[in-house]
């Protein structure tokens, strides 16, 4: 799984976060009072901008403090209503459509089947719930103001505060339901569609040429479906009779084989459900440094050019390799033995045999006594997860045997080498590329934390909708909210280059004038008035932007459904930070909206 | 005369401007008035006078350019004002994806009434205003009367101390304009405070104890229907079973006193009253036509 953006321990996070969240809301605060004071004081003197400022503050604290819960209830009601009665349910229905047409275009017969299928429905799912959430959350308010029907809510004894709140709540229940409806459906239509299996063609069972001690004693071949067929190994204990087996991985999974025998002493072979498909796995993540060609420890490996920096490369044939360090590993956690989980990039410098991949050595070593052993040789290919386990005994370099947690760790640390064995060719690594498999979590809870993430963000979306309804009409709040959740989910890396500075070509003016000049982005431009004037228009540019960028909510961050359609656990810090984030945006996003609407003329 | 004030404007004004802060229309002009509590006081005006732009204000819809607006006291824009106050918008801009039970339920739950309360609420005003067999269907397939009827109800489900009714009657057919006069007199018995604006000045006339007069947002004419409706220089006599003799000695007398006879006969009934008449009659003998003889009076 590729992870860009590590999200921090929460405890680690939160001080600084909090801090930078006081000082942005303190500059919005004290920007808002500034320009109420200076708009009052332009129309009735300063006496009476300073009145409004204290005006507003006063009535501020008492709004907030007097809010009635079963006020804002009845008003979430009303707006559970109206998204009912506005026929909301045909997202659902839409959502179903979409699930019913999808075997047109969803393969189960690949070894990606189930990032496939869950990234399918987890992305409508995003999709869907964000635009009701859009649409719902922008145009009520303003339907209200020109129906006037909100005259009839605000002569009763209702706050602002109470209108702004009671949407937010209503309408992220209807969201809340519309995503437990997904989540289910989700579920379902993954675990039916992917769940399979065969029947063992004992026609073909047969004793393999030249079997060893510990191999299968029957092989055969599965029945096709879902359009494919797997290899059956079947093992016999000391006394001779078949206990069990497994297949062969196929398509990213396997299935094990249990053994059942009737009173008439016929045997029956049962294919059971697939492993490896729909996974939470937990990893454990080491910290990644590289050796170069000199052996000397560094913290980057080789660029191969690739734009995309993620991943480090080591060269196949030197001293070049990656070292994992891994901490508070315990013999007793894995009894039986080490599972060791990893996906590299691949780069070459000639092709090589193109179906085996590239040969890389894994080696573990004790940190303290630099004691190491060849522990595995795999050969890594792209996008596909290679599993070893390292057995508890090992065999060491003289040849002598090796207990894996009394000689190879030390006070719980491990460090494992990957080094390139081809000379010439290359492997990329990143931290999270190999991992230690501590165990695997529910895949049920796991979708069900995915769906927690689209909530957080479907729940933003209709804060941020409601907000923008308070002062803008329909239309003009729809355009506003969709700006928000575009460059919100999808430019918030490249605005945050473009405020660092990093993006090559300059900011916008600077890119005009590339632009008619026809320049390279790498060359300088000559010096001269129209640069200057080009760099000063992008400082303000970045200046603007980054206000925009400290302001705009990164929603993509939110979510965590790479990790469910990759088959990892979502950790529980993840979501304490995410929604924590969430809140953070929410507070302000409420303030926002509530004073916009204590300050305006409900009537026209 | 009842003392307390439960409406005061002070001086004020409304200036309607445009999206730049240009002046756009003077809506309202230094309003001073003051409405006491029990009184039925209406808002007289031709169209774009200023009286609903009082009422917003009164309201606070719409903020005051200049001067003030109190109500119980209190500042427009206090929301508490509201907990005590009922209102009645001029076309019932209500939810019409509600029906009428769950219109009432959803304004009682914005008092902050008890489940128990808002049901019993509920049951009697839509009783009160002949809804009871249309009480589940949405507002959307209300007709335009029943729609002020549910208006109103919603208007009084707080059972509220002052009421502000922007026209209304309109909409109504003549039964519900007069079910609407009687109840508005019934809470004046109550001793409810009832503003009213409306340019159906019989309406007005019926049911207030005073009026304000608008025109172009300028205060016109206030006081009391009867003295400011009251014509001094001529005397109106009404007499039953007088017989042709007696009516000649009356001519005399006027005669004899230097009064001039202005029109002496039988006095016609309002329509208003014929129409009801006959319904009544319709609903009480079904089938038959109603009696066109005049009315004996």
């Amino acid at each position: 799984m590729v992870i860009e953006h590590e999200v921090p321990p929460f405890l680690d996070w939160f001080p600084g976060a909090f801090a930078y969240w006081v000082l942005v809301v303190a500059a919005l605060i004290a920007t808002g009072l500034a320009l109420s004071f200076l708009f009052y004081s332009a129309r009735r003197g300063p006496a009476s901008g300073l009145r409004e400022v204290l005006q507003l503050i006063s009535d501020g604290v008492s709004d907030l403090l007097w809010i009635s819960p079963r006020r804002i209830l009845a008003l979430a009601r009303l707006a559970v209503q109206e998204a009912w009665r506005r026929r909301v349910w045909v997202a659902i229905v839409f959502f179903w459509v979409i699930l019913a047409f999808s075997a047109w275009f969803l393969d189960s017969a690949t070894t990606e089947s189930a990032r496939l299928h869950l990234s399918f429905v987890l992305g409508w799912s995003t999709f869907l719930s964000l635009m009701v959430a859009l649409f719902m959350s922008v145009f009520s308010l303003p339907n209200d103001m020109a129906k006037k029907t909100i005259y009839t809510v605000v002569t009763k004894p209702v706050r602002p505060s109470e209108i702004v709140l009671g949407r937010i709540v209503g309408f992220g229940a209807v969201g809340t339901g519309l995503l437990l409806v997904m989540a289910a459906t989700s579920y379902a239509f993954v675990t039916l569609q992917l769940r399979h299996t065969h029947k063992v063609l004992v026609e073909e069972l047969e004793t393999p040429e030249g079997s060893l001690q510990g191999g299968p004693a029957l092989v055969s071949r599965t029945s096709r479906d879902m359009e494919h067929r797997h290899l059956v190994r079947l093992f016999k204990d000391e006394r001779g009779v078949v206990t069990g087996g497994v297949t062969d991985v196929v398509n990213g999974h396997s299935h094990e084989i249990t053994v059942e025998t009737d009173p008439n002493g016929q045997v029956r072979y049962a294919v059971q459900p697939p492993h490896d498909m729909l996974v939470a796995r937990v990893p454990i993540y080491g910290e990644l440094t590289f050796r170069d060609e000199a052996g000397t420890e560094t913290d980057r490996g080789i660029s191969v050019g690739d734009e995309w920096t993620y991943r480090q490369f080591i060269e196949g044939g030197t001293a070049n390799a990656a070292l994992w360090r891994f901490r508070g590993i315990d013999g007793e956690q894995f009894p039986n033995g080490l599972p060791l989980q990893m996906t590299f990039g691949v780069f070459r410098t000639y092709k090589g045999n193109i179906e085996e991949g590239i040969p890389g050595e894994i080696v573990l070593r004790n940190p303290k006594t630099r004691f190491s052993v060849v522990a595995a040789i795999v050969r890594p290919r792209e996008f596909v997860l290679n599993t070893i386990r390292v057995p508890r005994e090992l065999v060491g370099p003289t040849g002598g045997p090796v207990d894996l947690f009394k000689d190879l760790v030390a006070n719980g640390e491990l460090e494992v080498q990957v080094r390139c064995v081809p000379p010439g060719q290359y492997l990329g690594m990143a931290p999270a590329d190999l991992y230690i498999l501590d165990t695997e979590a529910s895949f049920r809870v796991n979708v069900a934390k995915g769906f927690l993430g689209i909530w957080l963000q479907m729940l933003l979306i209709t804060a941020i909708g409601v907000t923008f309804s308070t002062f803008l009409n329909g239309p003009v709040s729809l355009i506003a909210t969709l700006s928000t959740l575009v460059f919100g989910y999808f430019s918030m890396n490249f605005m945050q280059e473009m405020v660092q500075g990093k993006v090559p070509g300059g900011g916008p003016f600077e890119s005009l004038i590339r632009m008619v000049n026809q320049s390279n982005v790498m060359n300088e431009l000559e010096p001269g008035m129209y640069r200057t004037l080009a760099e000063a228009g992008d400082k303000l540019f970045q200046g603007v932007l980054f206000i925009t960028v400290s302001l705009l909510p990164d929603l993509q961050a939110l979510s965590d459904v790479d990790h469910v359609t990759d088959g990892f656990n979502i950790p529980f810090n993840n979501l304490l930070v995410h929604g924590t984030m969430a809140l953070g945006y929410l507070a302000p996003l409420f303030t926002i909206g509530y004073v916009i609407l204590k300050r305006r003329e409900v009537a026209k | 005369m009842p003392s307390e004030v439960v409406i005061e404007t002070r001086n004020l004004s409304k200036v309607y401007r445009d999206f730049w802060g240009r002046q756009k229309v003077r809506a309202l002009k230094a309003l001073d008035l003051e409405v006491h509590r029990g009184e039925v006081f209406g808002l007289l005006g031709p169209n774009g006078s200023g009286k609903t732009t009082t009422m917003k204000l009164l309201l606070g819809l719409l903020f005051p350019t200049s001067g003030q607006a109190l109500v119980f006291g209190k500042s427009a824009s206090e929301v508490t004002k509201n907990e005590r106050l009922g209102y009645l918008p001029e076309e019932s801009y209500l939810y019409r994806f509600l029906n009428a039970e769950e219109t009432l339920d959803f304004y009682g739950r914005l008092f902050d009434m008890p489940a128990s309360v808002r049901r019993q609420r509920s049951r009697e005003l839509i009783e009160m205003v002949g809804l009871t067999r249309a009480r589940r269907r949405q507002l959307k397939e209300y007709s335009k009367g029943m729609t002020r009827r549910i208006g109103l109800a919603q208007a009084l489900i707080n059972d509220p101390e002052l009421i502000l009714l922007d026209e209304p009657t309109s909409g109504l057919d003549p039964i519900g304009i007069r079910e609407i006069k009687d109840l508005i007199l019934k809470l004046k018995d109550q001793g409810k405070t009832v503003v009213m604006c409306s340019h159906l000045l019989g309406d007005v006339q019926d049911v207030c104890d005073r009026i304000a007069i608008l025109h172009e947002g300028e205060l016109k004419e206030l006081g009391r229907v009867d003295s400011l409706l009251k014509v001094r220089d001529v005397t109106d006599i009404q007499v039953e079973g007088l017989s042709d003799a007696g009516c000649a000695e009356i001519k005399q007398v006027i005669e004899r006193h230097r009064g001039r006879l202005k029109s002496m006969g039988n006095p016609s009934t309002t329509l208003e009253e014929l129409f009801l008449r006959i319904v009544r009659d319709s609903e009480a003998r079904p089938g038959r036509r109603a009696p066109a003889e005049p009315v004996e009076r």
